[in-house]
């Protein structure tokens, strides 16, 4: 398979979970050049062909990169892979400062009783219930199986 | 059988019956915690570990706004150990929570997120019996609830928070199921009793804004400074801790801890008089606003001063909450005997906390709404939906 095809293939296969940078941008166009020249060098169909056929690749390659970007920024909602989701200071600093009476009196402070909800909510996940109820007769048994 | 056989046959019954006692197992064991907190503790240790989406769908029910499911049935279900030493805890009258006030601003309060789930574990279990038909059982969960809010208590302004929180999801779930039970007057007539009985707490914000009084005016002195700092860089502001520790000096803190005071005292005053809630809640949002925030006493201050008349807000509006569910109790208590809705409030119901005066009563297709006099938006207006 061709290297614009594979560009393609890779995008119909929804897989455009890609660090997106100038760097990338630069890689699936050097990709499409090279893809146009090996094709160009196999036709040898005269310079008007070899025009029709340049403007051709060139419209192809020009399609692939938008369709990347296309792809890029409807996922980018969903995955920001490379920036980490903005995250209370006091939460930044240990996983239990975000249950401090200063941490919680920030959120509100900033947030009012939505924010306060949303730390405790956050806090749950971080911090979490115990992992499961266990009766003393459950513990004896399993430190008597040991 | 002559006296001294009596005596000496009394005599073998005690010492026999004294025997019993004391090689009596139950007496060797000491006894369950007198301390609410403790076995609150135990309730949250014993919560289900569920997914952030399966705790978000129990508070959803919890609220009303899903009817309880399969999944939400078997997730209260893997709760059911938590529900078991939250209700032994709502039979223990004291409760003391152990906050470590030495710490001050630093006190570690991992208890409050707990309490939250712990909130809708109770009431989504509560709104499965009334789905199942169990209405006194249903009823029965809210005032433990309703315990329970007043065992979170007002230790500190964070607890008065949730424990108001905990009060509004307990009397919205009482309301929605009072419709449903509104053909059974014998089980009104005990709601009316219960509430009678448990609704006598005297939660408020006081007591836990004094408190907020000692440990900020503590935090702005000259040797608390890189502790101020670090909270006030934690506000997010521009500058670093370093540098608001750097700029502080004794003159600046000295006139933030006599604006700060003077607030908070203003604000006890208005909260402990009788007035007016709109005069008061006038008050209380002019000590919080009118601080220039490039002042750094000012600003200082406007860092640690709570939203003073939210809190007020909500303290009336859970009196409110209480009065309408206490008053729609009559209504249905005088439905029950009539066989129909009266036409106009009856007189002598509890009022809107708010005015003071009483609820605007209307009758709909569904059953009838309560709501606050002068309050346009829908969060002062009570409905009660009636089951055919």
């Amino acid at each position: 398979m061709k290297h614009i095809e594979n560009i393609e293939e890779h995008v119909r296969r929804e897989k455009p979970h890609v660090t997106t940078s100038w760097s990338m941008d630069k890689r699936v166009l050097d990709d499409s050049y090279a893809a146009m020249d090996e094709r160009l060098a196999a036709t040898k169909q005269g310079p008007a062909a070899a025009i029709h056929m340049r403007r051709t690749m060139r419209l192809a390659a020009a399609a692939a990169v938008t369709i990347i970007a296309a792809a890029l920024l409807l996922t980018l909602g969903r995955h920001t892979p490379n920036r980490p989701a903005p995250q209370p200071q006091f939460a930044a600093q240990s996983p239990t400062m975000i249950v401090s009476m200063i941490s919680l009196r920030t959120a509100y402070q900033q947030g009012g009783w939505e924010a306060l909800d949303r730390q405790f909510r956050d806090t749950l996940g971080q911090l979490g219930p115990g992992p499961s109820s266990l009766s003393m007769q459950q513990l004896l048994e399993s430190s008597n199986g040991s | 059988m002559n006296n001294a056989c009596k005596i000496s046959f009394a005599g073998i019954l005690f010492v026999a019956l004294a025997a019993v006692l004391v090689a009596s197992p139950v007496l060797a064991l000491p006894p369950d915690p007198d301390n609410a907190a403790l076995l609150y503790y135990q309730a949250f240790l014993s919560l289900a570990q569920l997914s952030d989406e399966a705790r978000d769908h129990i508070g959803k029910v919890a609220r009303g706004e899903t009817p309880p499911d399969k999944q939400v049935r078997q997730d209260i279900a893997k709760c059911a150990g938590a529900i078991e030493s939250a209700e032994a805890a709502s039979k223990v009258p004291a409760c003391n929570w152990g906050v470590r006030y030495s710490k001050g601003f630093e006190a570690p309060m991992p208890q409050m997120a707990q309490m939250r789930y712990l909130t809708f574990v109770l009431i989504a279990d509560a709104r499965i019996r009334a789905a199942d038909g169990k209405y006194r059982a249903a009823l029965e969960r809210c005032l433990m609830a309703g315990t329970f809010a007043r065992h979170v208590g007002d230790d500190t302004l964070i607890s008065y928070l949730v424990s108001r929180s905990v009060r509004g999801v307990a009397y919205k779930c009482m309301q929605d199921v009072m419709g449903r039970a509104a053909g059974d007057a014998k089980l009104l007539q005990w709601l009316k009793d219960e509430l009678a009985k448990s609704d006598a707490e005297t939660l408020s914000p006081v007591r836990p804004l004094k408190m907020e009084l000692d440990v900020v005016s503590d935090l702005m002195r000259m040797e608390n400074v890189e502790k101020l700092a670090q909270v006030l860089a934690g506000f997010g502001g521009k500058a670093s801790a370093a540098e608001i520790a750097k700029m502080a000096d004794e003159k600046i803190l000295e006139r933030a801890r006599r604006i700060y005071t003077e607030r908070i005292n203003s604000a006890l005053t208005v909260m402990s008089t009788s007035m007016p809630y709109e005069q008061a809640e006038t008050q209380l949002k002019q000590l919080v606003g009118n601080l220039d925030s490039n002042d750094p006493s000012e600003a200082t201050v406007q860092a640690f001063i709570p939203a003073l008349d939210k809190i007020f807000a909500q303290k009336v509006a859970i009196e409110t909450h209480g009065s309408a569910v206490k008053a729609a109790i009559e209504i249905l208590l005088a439905r029950a005997r009539t066989g129909q809705l009266p036409d106009a409030l009856p007189s002598g119901l509890p009022k809107d906390a708010f005015s003071g005066k009483d609820f605007e009563y209307e009758k709909t297709k569904e059953g009838f709404t309560l709501r606050c006099p002068g309050k346009d938006l829908d969060i002062y207006r009570y409905e009660f939906k009636l089951s055919k």
